[in-house]
């Protein structure tokens, strides 16, 4: 690579690492700052008639001065960081009302626990069934979210009572694990495959499984909010969410010691959509001026949502991705428009979503570009 | 369409049928302007085709008209997208053994 070049990106990662960590630091310097009082601006009730027993637990104090109920404070990871809720019971456990008091999930993901009424088949538990682990059942297509709610109601329960709980359950192992497993191995083989056709076979048995059982069956497309809300240090139930831990870490490994991005090629099920789509069109490679452009106006478009996210402390705002419009048919009109023109576009010319759009390929990009500037400077200084 | 008037409802299914008429007719010409050999499955998968997409497009807007936006504009969205790419698809199958 010429040497100027070489110096431009080394500098741009620097300076990319450098706006992250202080949009990291200022936004969390920030939320501190305007953490208030959550139990009385919520509940409505007058701070006169609350007593705190501990930080997770208020008596709920009447006119006469008796108890008549308490309030509890707990919680858990969503799909977009913590979720925040207050559970006021009455004095024999018996659940009131659940409020999620502060969260950052999609607003068309969580309007689907609402249209279902999760909130009032989660106050028809009582708190002892939280502690003893007993949940309502997850809204399809908003489980994460759904599943936030009801760990955030136990947690506060089981902290309000002061009883010991493992924070995280028991390490759920399927087949989504089996699939994510299978599918970053035969990604990272595809590569050392002599035999064309079998490469070719596996290339696409890949890509049809991802599409299958990552796209339209488990719903669990990568998308950078998970990055942004992992950044920001709220990492995902491991109970829960086995697979995102494989399929992060492990294309993040593989990006890092072999250098391919191996789940934009092959894991990616919005990328498989695509290259099926582009099959049916008979789509070709094309490289234009205005591609690359796009390529880079989406880069800075990633990069300036992320510490936004971080800022911000909210990892909403990195989700202008399609593949909830795509695969479980909700998102914002917006999203369904530029879906439609994606889908057209790829059927004519090769992955074009990928090439001007997604922001988990800009952050995969920017792991190369960093991967490969480290490498360089580790080079020159032993050469030195 | 224009259920309440004697006049423009038959007259807009007249210019339907002359549109359809025109669009079937049409095919055929631009087939062979562009050499493109038609045999009976060709047309066949056409007209399915043609009858998917115009019964996606009838479909949305009955939806539409009986107030249901949301459901039609789902319909039209999902269904259209579906054969959009279809039509794309058979347009390519057309060409091959010209």
């Amino acid at each position: 690579m010429n040497p100027r070049l070489k110096k431009r990106n080394i500098l741009i990662s620097v300076l990319v690492i450098l706006l992250l960590v202080a949009a990291s630091v200022a936004g969390t310097n920030r939320s501190s700052r305007e953490k208030t009082d959550l139990v009385k601006r919520v509940t409505g009730y007058p701070p006169e008639n609350l007593l705190a027993v501990n930080p997770f637990k208020y008596a709920l104090i009447d006119s006469t001065g008796g108890t008549k109920g308490y309030i509890y404070t707990g919680e858990a990871t969503g799909y977009n960081g913590p979720v925040t809720v207050i559970t006021e019971t009455d004095t024999q456990g018996i659940i009131v009302r659940v409020i999620p008091a502060e969260h950052n999930e999609t607003p068309s993901f969580f309007s689907k626990i609402e249209k279902h009424r999760f909130l009032l088949r989660a106050s028809r538990f009582t708190t002892d069934q939280y502690i003893n682990g007993e949940y309502p059942e997850t809204v399809s297509g908003a489980t994460i979210s759904s599943m936030a709610i009801a760990n955030a109601i136990a947690q506060g329960v089981t902290a309000g009572e002061e009883i010991k709980r493992k924070r995280y359950g028991k390490i759920n192992f399927g087949l989504t694990e089996v699939m994510v497993i299978l599918l970053l191995t035969s990604g990272l083989m595809i590569k050392h495959i002599g035999n064309k056709r079998f490469k070719k076979v596996t290339y696409w048995s890949s890509l049809i499984l991802s599409l299958v059982f990552l796209g339209f069956i488990y719903n669990i497309p990568l998308t950078l909010s998970r990055f942004a809300s992992v950044s920001s240090g709220w990492l995902p139930n491991p109970a829960n969410e086995t697979y995102l831990y494989l399929l992060m870490g492990g294309s993040i490994l593989a990006l890092l010691i072999t250098g391919r991005n191996v789940y934009c090629h092959t894991v990616c099920p919005f990328g498989a959509a695509q290259d099926l789509l582009g099959v049916v069109g008979g789509a070709r490679p094309k490289r234009t001026k205005f591609l690359k452009y796009a390529n880079v106006a989406c880069q800075i478009a990633a990069l300036t949502a992320f510490a936004l996210a971080l800022y911000y402390r909210n990892p909403s705002l990195t989700q202008y991705e399609v593949f909830g419009a795509f695969f479980r048919l909700t998102a914002a009109t917006a999203l369904f428009i530029i879906l439609f023109i994606f889908i057209l576009l790829a059927l004519f010319m090769k992955r074009p979503y990928c090439k001007m759009m997604c922001p988990v390929g800009a952050f995969y990009s920017f792991v190369k570009l960093l991967r490969t500037n480290t490498l360089h400077v580790v080079k020159t200084i032993k050469s030195e | 369409m224009f259920t309440d008037s004697h006049f423009l409802n038959p007259l807009f299914w007249i210019v339907m049928g002359v549109l359809y008429t025109l669009a079937v007719a049409g095919f055929r010409y631009y087939a062979q302007d562009k050499n493109i050999s038609m045999n009976w499955w060709k047309w066949l998968l056409l007209i399915i085709w043609f009858g998917g997409l115009s019964i996606t497009i009838a479909g949305a807007f009955t939806l539409i008209g009986e107030n249901e936006a949301r459901a039609g504009m789902l319909f039209l969205g999902l269904f259209g997208t579906f054969f959009i790419i279809l039509g794309v698809g058979l347009f390519r199958l057309l060409r091959i053994n010209k």
